[in-house]
């Protein structure tokens, strides 16, 4: 479903992501670790067509870049950490933005189907009974919750998560875990995230992209990939030691 | 807010700002009525009178001078807050003006050396200067993107933020060149700069119209990518929104609405700040409600001020600038308080 070939990222002074390859099928989760700055963000941004990128990205078959912006947003959704708020939209306005890829014409409003749409996807993330409070007046878990609805409600085949879960607490991290894996299953789609914390890592992916400095280290199963010898070799420190000795000192 | 609620809101606000108009026109230092101002633009307009024919010399007044007065000055207000909008919508920042990417001084750089050179345009007649000042104010901001395009592609908020202010303070600096170089007109500039709706006629309002209503439709067709880009560039990206396209486009027009007012009134600050928040604080941040909000909020901020100009210090008049600055300054202050401290508590505006 997705594929990428030869593919390089960077910021005009150089590479950051360097000559990746792979595919994600259809209906997987696929997770990309490694340490702070190994190019986890720039590839995901490179994947939402944010970053201009040498190399292929193909969305069932299609270069990505040949689909027009407003099209591709009808089949790839990016969610990302909160943005800073400025202005107050409503929780409902805010998930009814993500129909802007399906909007015809350019003074016409959103249709009675776009706003089932929208009913619906606040219904899915348990966000109707709060529709018409401002999106600065709700905790951050409901804020998530509204950004994720407002993915949702763009309809795509693939949604890219760049660190969602920063700042949510770990209740408000495992609940959206849950609505992304229900939409997953529903939808048979893909999901490619990149989290920080590898016990999120472990407990939602299928697979695991391991990064070093830009390069590929590692692309597996979930156990594979954090009990293998990489792992340790990019983080400079035995990961699954830490984690096995945390989880001692817990059920002490 | 209730749909209905709403809605009746907007139609009491309509009403409101069609009053502080009448009171525009009607008010002032010849002690003319209201009735009197009614019945002369109903005659005017319809043919129609109504009770006695009022005097000639208060028919004139009233049609000549103050009806195209208030008339300009509340579509001054209302170009200046719908450029407001966009510029505050586009920069991410509730506290932006088109001020901020140079619009002003450019118009005054413009204008002053149209003042100072005294080049005669013959094809725009007596709307030279304005025609210069609004040129002044368009080419500035194009130069300011072309800058910020070339620093960077994306277009990003603190690029253009930037580019904008470093452009202002250059050509301010470039303005007060000239005029030391030509003294003579430093009384002339000076006073085109503190902004003023009198003695401009019908030509004027009817000049600013078009500019308005092209301006403002425009702003509405882009009202979905505006409430996007609030969420920033990545997010707006993500959800298809071309940002760089839609950025030029937007800010270009809101060049066009802020040049064309500060070219036909001079630079009159704070009317774009302040607008656009009463609004969103009434109405609520969707802009395809905020942007014909604001202008009717601006037009009637713009009305109500020039009247405290004419009417605060009879016979002296206030230029309209300063009125504006007097209410707006505090006004700014305690909304950067208030900014400061919610973001404290970790809330935003």
């Amino acid at each position: 479903m997705l594929s990428i070939e030869d593919v390089s990222v960077g910021y005009g002074m150089g590479d950051v992501v360097h000559n990746l390859s792979f595919t994600v099928a259809q209906g997987e989760k696929l997770c990309i670790a490694g340490p702070n700055g190994c190019g986890k963000s720039t590839l995901i941004q490179a994947l939402a067509r944010l970053l201009p990128y040498k190399g292929r990205i193909c969305l069932d078959g299609v270069e990505i870049k040949s689909i027009p912006r407003r099209k591709l947003a009808g089949e790839v959704a990016l969610l990302t950490q909160i943005p800073a708020l400025y202005f107050s939209f409503s929780v409902k306005h805010t998930v009814a933005m993500g129909r802007y890829p399906h909007v015809k014409g350019r003074l016409s409003g959103l249709s009675k189907e776009d706003w089932d749409a929208v009913d619906s996807c606040m219904e899915q993330m348990g966000i109707a009974d709060i529709a018409e409070r401002p999106i600065t007046q709700i905790s951050g878990g409901q804020l998530q919750r509204t950004l994720l609805a407002r993915v949702l409600a763009q309809f795509p085949k693939v949604i890219l998560l760049d660190e969602p879960m920063n700042h949510l607490d770990l209740t408000y991290q495992i609940e959206l875990l849950e609505h992304l894996e229900r939409w997953q299953r529903k939808e048979n789609g893909v999901i490619v995230a990149v989290f920080h914390d590898l016990n999120l890592v472990r407990s939602f992916a299928d697979r695991v992209l391991l990064l070093d400095n830009g390069h590929m280290a590692a692309l597996d199963t979930c156990d594979r990939v954090l009990s293998g010898k990489e792992i340790n070799r990019v983080f400079e420190m035995d990961v699954a030691a830490w984690m096995q000795s945390a989880l001692r000192r817990w059920e002490k | 807010m209730n749909k209905r609620v709403r809605l009746g809101g907007m139609g009491a606000f309509c009403l409101l700002c069609v009053i502080i108009l009448l009171l525009g026109m009607s008010l002032g230092s010849s002690g003319i009525g209201l009735n009197t101002t009614a019945s002369v633009i109903l005659e005017k307009l319809t043919g129609l009178q109504t009770g006695a024919a009022p005097d000639k010399a208060q028919a004139a007044i009233v049609w000549e001078l103050r009806v195209p007065r208030a008339l300009l000055a509340f579509l001054v207000g209302a170009a200046l807050a719908v450029s407001g909008v966009i510029t505050q919508s586009v920069l991410r920042n509730p506290l932006a003006s088109p001020y901020t990417m140079g619009v002003s001084a450019g118009s005054s750089l413009s204008a002053a050396l149209y003042m100072a050179v005294g080049v005669l345009l013959p094809v725009a007649g007596r709307l030279g200067l304005p025609f210069a000042g609004f040129v002044g104010g368009l080419v500035t901001i194009l130069l300011v993107m072309l800058l910020a395009s070339a620093m960077d592609k994306l277009l990003s908020v603190h690029t253009l933020i930037l580019t904008g202010i470093v452009f202002s303070l250059f050509i301010s600096a470039v303005l007060t060149v000239i005029l030391v170089l030509f003294r003579e007109n430093l009384q002339q500039v000076l006073l085109w700069q503190m902004g003023s709706f009198a003695m401009r006629g019908w030509t004027y309002p009817a000049v600013m119209l078009p500019f308005l209503l092209v301006g403002l439709v425009i702003a509405l067709a882009f009202s979905k990518e505006m409430d996007i880009l609030a969420f920033g560039e990545q997010a707006a990206m993500s959800v298809g929104v071309s940002t760089v396209s839609v950025k030029w486009i937007l800010l270009l027009v809101s060049a066009f609405l802020a040049g064309a007012a500060v070219s036909l009134s001079g630079i009159i600050g704070f009317v774009d700040l302040i607008a656009p928040h009463m609004a969103r604080k009434l109405f609520g941040p969707e802009h395809k409600v905020l942007i014909p909000m604001s202008a009717l909020c601006g037009g009637a901020l713009m009305v109500l001020s020039d009247l405290a100009a004419r009417t605060v210090l009879p016979p002296l008049e206030l230029p309209v600038g300063a009125v504006t600055a007097l209410i707006g300054a505090p006004f700014f202050a305690g909304l950067f308080l208030r900014n400061h401290k919610r973001q404290g508590k970790g809330k935003a505006c």
